[in-house]
């Protein structure tokens, strides 16, 4: 089965930004984070206050939903994102750049950790936050699955290449954006991209219930 | 030679993450999709990552509020408020280290039955036995300003037996010597209970279990986490020497463990508070030289070019 394309989206950051009223500072948020990289202190303040939510809401799709590690890697990634804004070269939204530095460390953090047994463990907890939250039970438990799907698939590449992939399957940045952002050769990117492709497609073929979700899921 | 992911069209399916194609950008899409298993499998990547809700958390605005405060203050004006300085401590290495702390707790989660219904409490708080072995102290090992004593015993820790071989044998024989009715708590549960007081922010207490733990069980894998997690909890509590110990205590079996890269870090930033300036400046090239490329990087070099002026 084919996966339809994706509804025509906004142009922003997919993850449902279209509601945040944040959407209306693209210019605002641009001329903060000049002054952020620049040290001002109200800056950078009103930045991440502008992109947090979003960073949050990014994080908490990468890791489970009602693990206590949302607010420390949301604080990491904060300062990744401070840390990273005179490297910022405009090369896309700035709040496409903090949600893409906010998914980037949940990712790094996941890799770190050894997350798999904390999503199954998650899982086996249910957390109350993540049922409170969603419509049902029933929906609950697809959204874990659907996590424990999205963790399994990233959790079995090599980073860079979970990295390219994120980056370009998930944040729709082309080769040669996500060149840039990570900077390395072209061809280098290509052939991460297209390792990582073949290695997904592999990891679904072999598994049917990940082939069900995502057929369900597309 | 061309292989088939050379031929994907690449762009198309970036763009069509970020906005809408054209009817026939999407037409071309959905035919090479349709004979494309590497781009069907991309595409349905993103539409598994886009189904999972996001929808905003209760507190998540108090939360960013916070965060963005402590990360601006942190950032500029070139000097920490004195809360921000223990934060700052935590920021790279506490994620990682609390949190792996964390991480190995599901995996003994996953390893342990359901706790019994009955909910005692064991006396291994209370009036632990003596430690089977002490771990030997490290470098610059000062007064322990949260070590476990009577007085200050650790809260009751969930007396569930794990189904796990990491108890030490002689732990497990004192248990059956005593003839003890509450099973004594193994690593599991003693890493268990230091979690969940750092979770309560009961740092104190958690550093408190996590002594106890590597004081029972130091050949536990429970324990080798133990080591850098006490190390970052004890960096908060303003007790650089007892952390930089327990970093030290991690890496000198283990220089290339797991988290190798986080004791490090641990570990540079308690010379740096000690104002060990030699040390402190081999102990970040250090990490730079093993582990390049790590999210300490910036922190790491910026530091270096601060010890350098």
């Amino acid at each position: 089965m084919v996966p339809p394309l994706p509804p025509d989206p906004p142009d922003d950051p997919p993850g449902g930004l279209s509601d945040d009223p944040s959407d209306d500072l693209s210019d605002d948020l641009s001329d903060l984070a000049h002054r952020a990289a620049a040290g001002d202190r109200k800056a950078t303040r009103a930045l991440l206050v502008a992109v947090g939510p979003a960073m949050l809401r990014a994080i908490r799709k990468v890791l489970a939903s009602g693990t206590p590690d949302v607010e420390d890697v949301a604080q990491e990634a904060m300062e990744a994102l401070v840390t990273a804004l005179p490297r910022f070269r405009g090369e896309c939204t700035v709040l496409h750049f903090a949600w893409r530095v906010a998914v980037l460390t949940a990712l790094a953090n996941r890799r770190r950790l050894d997350l798999r047994a904390r999503w199954q463990a998650d899982g086996a907890d249910a957390p109350a936050e993540a049922i409170a939250h969603d419509p049902s039970p029933v929906e609950a438990l697809a959204t874990r699955g659907r996590r424990d799907a999205l963790a399994m698939l990233l959790d079995d590449l090599p980073g860079n290449q979970a990295e390219v992939l994120v980056l370009h399957a998930v944040f729709g940045l082309t080769i040669e954006e996500i060149a840039g952002a990570v900077g390395r050769p072209l061809e280098t990117v290509r052939s991460r991209l297209r390792l990582a492709k073949q290695a997904l497609r592999d990891r679904v073929s072999a598994n049917p219930a990940l082939a069900e979700i995502l057929e369900v899921t597309s | 030679m061309r292989t088939a992911g050379d031929r994907c069209p690449d762009h198309l399916l970036a763009r069509s993450r970020r906005g809408p194609l054209s009817l026939v950008e999407r037409r071309a899409l959905q035919a090479h999709a349709a004979v494309c298993g590497l781009c069907r499998a991309a595409l349905a990547l993103g539409a598994l990552h886009d189904a999972i809700p996001d929808s905003p958390q209760p507190g998540d605005d108090a939360l960013v509020e916070r965060l963005a405060s402590q990360v601006a203050s942190r950032h500029t004006g070139g000097h920490y408020r004195r809360g921000d300085r223990r934060r700052a401590w935590a920021v790279a290495a506490a994620v990682a280290l609390l949190a792996s702390a964390g991480g190995a707790a599901a995996w003994v989660t996953l390893r342990r039955p359901p706790p019994p219904a009955r909910p005692t409490t064991n006396s291994a708080g209370g009036a632990p036995t003596a430690p089977a072995r002490s771990p030997a102290p490290g470098p610059g090992t000062a007064p322990d300003p949260v070590a476990p004593a009577p007085a200050a015993a650790p809260p009751p820790v969930a007396a569930h037996r794990p189904a796990r071989a990491a108890v030490a044998p002689s732990a497990a024989a004192a248990s059956r010597r005593a003839g003890a009715l509450v099973p004594e708590p193994n690593a599991a549960d003693l890493f268990a209970a230091a979690n969940a007081a750092r979770g309560a922010r009961d740092l104190r207490g958690a550093v408190t279990r996590y002594r106890l733990l590597q004081a029972r069980y130091p050949g536990s894998a429970e324990a080798r986490v133990s080591y850098v997690s006490a190390g970052d909890l004890l960096a908060q509590l303003a007790a650089p020497a007892e952390a930089l110990a327990q970093f030290d205590r991690y890496l000198a079996p283990r220089p290339a463990g797991a988290l190798a890269p986080e004791a490090l870090f641990g570990r540079a930033r308690s010379l740096q508070a000690l104002d060990r300036r030699a040390d402190e400046n081999e102990a970040w090239r250090e990490l730079l030289r093993r582990f390049p490329g790590s999210i300490y990087e910036v922190a790491a070099r910026r530091r270096l070019d601060e010890l350098a002026r």
